[in-house]
């Protein structure tokens, strides 16, 4: 009989599997989720919370390659390329199990699916997304940077934290060695070489893949379906023959409004750098894979954009400030000037959420690039004033614009007024 | 974020796209008694795991109609509803099988979807326990539900309860040789396919490859043939 038992799934709670490596027990807690290939189910190994894809019958006779995949993961590569991928960490069976399954960190329950986030009742901001695409960019970077390409990178396999823009990346059995022979991945994100047969997966199609993830994460619709095959029903459509919906040398396939509604309404919003790395990934990077958007360029505008970020202070939509104020893209009110932290070339527009990093005081420096120096708070009492937060483990000296000196405390906060000058050891940034 | 609201964005929530989802009942005199008092059963038990199927497609609205069909058809479910209002009101059985009104019915449905704005393909899952009693009408349903351009790319279902349901018929119906025709031969088989076919063909609909859809699909007739395969005659009650 087709029994649902009642955690429904291939395995139910209490069952029991062991982990090839070590021969270790797991034993299934509960059904989490079904995927396209297989289920997940959190799970215990010797008091440790795991969790466990479990394959479906159906994917085993699709990839029969897969054992030896995980296997090959397993052996060569004992910590993932990023905290950020949930990673295989050995391969679990059952006996007399059809199939078999994998044991990873467990995700926690704060993120969500990409595909979710988007189309949930509230849209994500636009400093999550920043956040997230920095994240998602960097994690690949870092895959990529071990020799290993992705091969499946789509919306479903990347989970969001709708509030922090965190990110967790899981599916990653189908990750290989560059330039192995891959399987097919999802039509909407398979680059247009795979699509026409003429290559398999590489480095240089995971970017292609991660250019698309990033136009659905900020702008929702496909940056090749306009006009021309509003559905996406034709293959030509995804192959070296597709047009960018905003290409701006051919107008044929622009978004649909009532359809692309979206596409629309995102692309004036954005700052001219991002728009310029998604026209030239969907523009040449079509049909030259060399061409393409490489991960530093797109950190480059990820950060930026993070950087520039500015609500409006009638409205409070999220606007970016570029060169100079721009009316709001929402009430139309003119925007006056931003505060902003100078640090050397770059300028930080302080907005509460606004971040300073390692690498803005420091781009040379790797090791500290990812800690975070500071932050900038609303004031708990005036919400007018904004202040910015010490996250360092060392004391700021602080020039007032009175001339007078102040020692700021790692997790005190200054009030940010113009003409304040900070001293972060390696930089001095300028608050104007 | 600018405190805890909802942020203020252009262009409104994303719109999810329409999956349009057809049952159509057999409500003639042979249903009377035990088959429709299971049917109603198995109808109201699909629908909390058709939902919960639906919810974990992001991009998917799942909208909901029902008709039964006996000598005439009744709409049971008229208006297009999302599957977390969907109620089931029990029905009652009496008169023919006009099979062909059901599908007319239906194809009067898909004609007022607009083509030109994406949507999933619909579905629609024929449940009978005999054969339809409006032959030439129903054999020109057929051929219009087959010939337009909603419909033939439609996904079609057909669940047979009891033996003297048409398998050839639900077959024709189905339109392929991959997707099986579901028999069932008591309420715990029919309750069961009901609730296994809604929510295959929602998989089915929201695979991102068609080989994965196709894989859906073969899963679904290896069901069929081993449910039938291992019931016994001894709990085959219609």
């Amino acid at each position: 009989m087709i029994k649902e038992n009642s955690a429904r799934g291939l395995l139910k709670p209490g069952d029991k599997l062991s982990a090839e490596f070590d021969g270790s027990p797991v034993t299934i807690k509960e059904f989490i989720a079904e995927g396209g290939q297989g289920e997940v189910y959190s799970a215990d190994r010797q008091g440790e919370p795991v969790a466990v894809k479990w394959y479906f019958k159906r994917t085993l006779e699709i990839d029969p390659n897969l054992q030896k995949r995980l296997r090959t993961i397993r052996d060569s590569y004992l910590s993932p390329p990023s905290p950020k991928y949930l990673w295989p960490r050995d391969l679990v069976f059952a006996s007399g199990a059809a199939t078999f399954g994998y044991i990873m960190p467990l995700m926690e329950k704060r993120f969500k699916s990409l595909d979710m986030a988007l189309y949930s009742d509230i849209p994500l901001g636009l400093r999550t997304r920043a956040t997230a695409g920095f994240k998602i960019v960097d994690a690949y970077q870092k895959l990529h940077a071990e020799g290993l390409c992705y091969q499946d990178v789509n919306a479903g396999n990347v989970a969001l934290d709708p509030q922090t823009g965190d990110v967790r990346i899981c599916d990653c059995d189908n990750v290989s060695v560059n330039g192995e022979p891959g399987r097919y991945a999802t039509p909407l994100f398979i680059a247009p070489e795979i699509i026409e047969g003429t290559a398999s997966a590489t480095r240089n199609t995971d970017l292609w893949s991660i250019s698309v993830l990033l136009f659905r994460l900020f702008l929702v619709d496909h940056p090749l379906l306009g006009t021309r095959d509003p559905m996406g029903n034709d293959r030509e459509s995804f192959g070296t023959n597709a047009t960018f919906i905003w290409d701006p040398r051919d107008e044929s396939n622009r978004p649909l409004p009532g359809e692309h509604d979206q596409a629309l309404a995102y692309w004036k919003l954005y700052p001219q750098l991002l728009r310029d790395y998604f026209t030239q990934a969907f523009t040449v990077g079509i049909r030259e894979p060399l061409c393409r958007v490489r991960e530093t360029e797109w950190l480059r505008a990820m950060a930026q954009l993070r950087d520039s970020i500015t609500p409006c202070s009638h409205c409070t939509a999220e606007n970016f400030y570029e060169r100079e104020a721009q009316p709001c893209w929402n009430c139309q009110e003119p925007a006056p000037k931003p505060v902003r932290l100078e640090l050397g070339a770059r300028a930080i527009v302080m907005a509460e959420g606004a971040e300073v990093y390692g690498w803005h005081l420091n781009p040379v420096n790797s090791a500290l690039a990812g800690r975070l120096i500071a932050r900038v708070v609303r004031h708990p009492a005036y919400p007018d004033r904004i202040g910015l937060e010490n996250l360092a483990p060392l004391p700021w000296r602080i020039v007032l614009p009175t001339g007078g000196e102040v020692m700021l405390d790692p997790n005190k906060r200054i009030r940010l007024e113009p003409g304040i000058r900070i001293d972060f050891g390696s930089i001095e940034g300028r608050v104007t | 974020m600018v405190g805890n609201s909802a942020p203020m964005l252009p262009g409104g929530p994303t719109s999810r796209l329409p999956m349009h989802f057809f049952w159509l009942l057999d409500g003639s005199s042979s249903m009377e008694g035990k088959k429709i008092q299971s049917l109603n059963f198995a109808v109201a038990e699909a629908i909390p795991p058709i939902r919960r199927t639906a919810e974990s497609v992001p991009a998917m609205r799942l909208l909901v109609r029902a008709l039964r069909f006996a000598t005439d058809v009744d709409w049971i479910v008229r208006e297009p509803t999302p599957i977390a209002e969907l109620q089931w009101q029990d029905i009652a059985a009496g008169g023919d099988t006009s099979t062909g009104k059901a599908i007319n019915a239906v194809v009067d449905e898909l004609d007022k979807i607009d083509v030109r704005h994406r949507h999933y393909s619909p579905v629609i899952v024929l449940v009978t326990d005999g054969r339809n009693t409006d032959g030439k009408l129903y054999n020109d349903a057929l051929q219009r539900l087959m010939a337009h351009p909603v419909g033939r790319k439609a996904q079609r279902y057909g669940i047979a309860i009891g033996a003297d349901a048409s398998i050839e018929e639900l077959q024709a119906f189905i339109g392929n040789d991959k997707t099986p025709v579901f028999e069932a031969r008591n309420g715990d088989m029919l309750a069961d396919f009901l609730k296994f076919v809604s929510v295959s063909s929602i998989k089915v609909s929201s695979q991102p490859s068609p080989e994965m859809a196709d894989a859906i699909i073969k899963d679904m007739a290896t069901e069929a043939r081993t449910a039938k395969e291992k019931s016994s005659p001894n709990s085959w009650v219609f």
